[in-house]
């Protein structure tokens, strides 16, 4: 992969587990995407305030922002909820984003909350169908966070370990046609995408090759474990041979691409240690062709992953 | 209406496998109460019958669990064989309100809290190892709301906590038969680190 891209940087998804690494490595990362749902307890929609930030991440979070950027990675919006679209909540990760001067943020492309008077929550991300009405329905609430945010706004593409039949649309169409339609870009897991293609016997590569990659702004990469004859999303351990050979596929092509993220469970942090975590990040630079000067705030590449930023 | 109801009936199915088991034996009575187009109905007609769906629940349920092991490891450790089929209770009787799943732990305490209240959990050592790990629970949401140097609070062991812990906190059993007696001790919280003194 020859592409030289000095406006791509490489980032780790920060967890608990992280707190030593960060203290003698954030310099080695071009930023930090965190998932600010873990930085505030939600009291729920009643009561106020709502939310309550929880001192310890936030004195982390400022203390990191001071040196490298943070690129946010909801999980609690359920963009896809027919039922719910909580205002509150965008509303809150919005001055998330505007408190940290994110490059970008990023939310889930499925759904997880139902009901209003009584909320239930799946405890698993849901897929969607790929239908018009869900594409209608996403794409005015993609755009109220395009109308609002300074900074780009992507929508990660799901893992699913059931498929709904009769789609109107493909995934890669799907995709297509929201970014179009409502201006967000994608954050395109590249794990999700091979453990689909892999319980569902697809080729990703075809995937790829339909999906438009200028509209990709972020990559995550993980590790995922076998469970009940499957491929599981699990982020255990490293990122996977064959998601590194999607990353060498997508990298020259996605030409918008501004970050690639290593995502984690905090429970293979012993099995990786801080030289593992390393490697991936190293690895990662090396495919999209990083120039990892000494990445000092203000410097070149963290001034550019900042470019945008709210 | 009809997408809120076929998601309503998707996250039902999630958190109730029982239900995907009816659905499979042919019984259209599980979605008589959701308001779903002909395609809908085939579509949760035609998951269930993936072999897919089994992972996603499991994997949810997985996700819920977690919360619960984290809270309570020593407890899971002694309550071993009983553990799938209070897991299974918890699960028919509880479910998640919220995306943070914030009430998992009180609700699985609770239940395990009416259990032994019952009668129904009589097992060596449970008692105090379940009263310790709540006792932590409270100090982390403290520590975790307002961070301070030090948390600590009072808990009342049967049984030498140097004799029970250790083991435990290797996630194996202690040795059966330690000698009873009162064993009032202090747990602190500095950081992320407890430390269990006598009293």
């Amino acid at each position: 992969m020859s592409t030289a891209r000095r406006d791509t940087g490489v980032g780790v998804l920060f967890n608990p587990s992280m707190q030593q690494f960060l203290s003698h490595y954030l310099h080695r990362l071009d930023y930090l995407a965190v998932i600010p749902d873990r930085g505030w307890i939600d009291h729920g929609k009643d009561r106020s305030p709502r939310f309550q930030l929880l001192p310890g991440v936030m004195t982390l979070l400022d203390c990191v922002a001071r040196e490298r950027p943070i690129v946010l990675h909801g999980i609690g919006l359920s963009i896809c909820s027919a039922e719910i679209f909580d205002k509150a909540y965008a509303q809150n990760l919005m001055e998330w984003a505007e408190r940290f001067g994110s490059p970008w943020i990023s939310e889930h492309l499925s759904f997880s909350r139902v009901g209003t008077a009584h909320e239930l929550n799946a405890g698993i991300m849901v897929p969607v169908p790929y239908d018009r009405d869900v594409l209608e329905l996403l794409s005015s609430r993609v755009r109220f966070f395009t109308d609002r945010l300074n900074c780009p706004f992507l929508l990660e593409n799901n893992v699913y370990y059931f498929d709904y039949p009769q789609q109107e649309l493909s995934e890669e169409e799907f995709l297509n046609e929201l970014c179009h339609r409502s201006g967000c870009g994608v954050l395109l897991d590249l794990h999700n995408l091979y453990t689909n293609s892999v319980n569902h016997g697809f080729s990703a590569i075809d995937f790829l090759d339909h999906l438009d990659l200028a509209n990709v702004t972020e990559v995550h990469l993980a590790g995922g474990a076998p469970m009940m004859g499957y491929h599981t999303d699990s982020h255990t351990g490293p990122v996977l041979e064959p998601v590194w050979v999607l990353l060498e596929h997508v990298a020259p092509l996605a030409t918008n691409l501004r970050g690639v993220t290593f995502e984690f469970h905090e429970s293979s942090y012993a099995h990786l240690g801080e030289d593992g975590i390393l490697e991936q990040v190293e690895r990662a630079r090396a495919i999209v062709g990083v120039c990892h000067a000494s990445l000092e705030p203000g410097s070149d590449v963290a001034a550019v992953v900042s470019t945008g930023g709210c | 209406m009809s997408l809120q109801s076929f998601q309503q009936a998707v996250v039902d199915l999630t958190l109730s496998p029982w239900m995907a088991q009816e659905l499979r034996k042919g019984g259209a009575v599980p979605l008589a109460e959701y308001d779903l187009t002909s395609r809908e109905r085939a579509r949760l007609s035609n998951i269930v019958n993936q072999p897919g769906i089994s992972v996603h629940c499991s994997l949810s349920r997985g996700n819920r669990f977690e919360l619960i092991v984290n809270a309570f490891p020593m407890t899971c450790v002694l309550l071993r064989r009983l553990l799938r089929r209070l897991v299974d209770e918890f699960c028919r009787q509880y479910r998640p309100t919220n995306y943070q799943l914030s009430g998992e732990q009180t609700a699985f305490a609770a239940l395990v809290r009416r259990k032994m209240a019952a009668g129904e959990l009589v097992i060596e050592y449970l008692d105090e190892i379940f009263a310790y790990e709540m006792a932590c629970l409270g100090l982390v949401e403290r520590m975790r709301s307002d961070p301070i140097d030090e948390v600590t609070a009072l808990v009342e062991f049967e049984h030498s906590p140097d004799d029970l812990l250790p083991p435990l906190s290797q996630l194996k059993l202690p040795p059966s038969g330690l000698r009873a007696g009162s064993y009032p001790a202090r747990v602190r919280l500095q950081g992320e680190l407890f430390k269990v003194e006598l009293l």
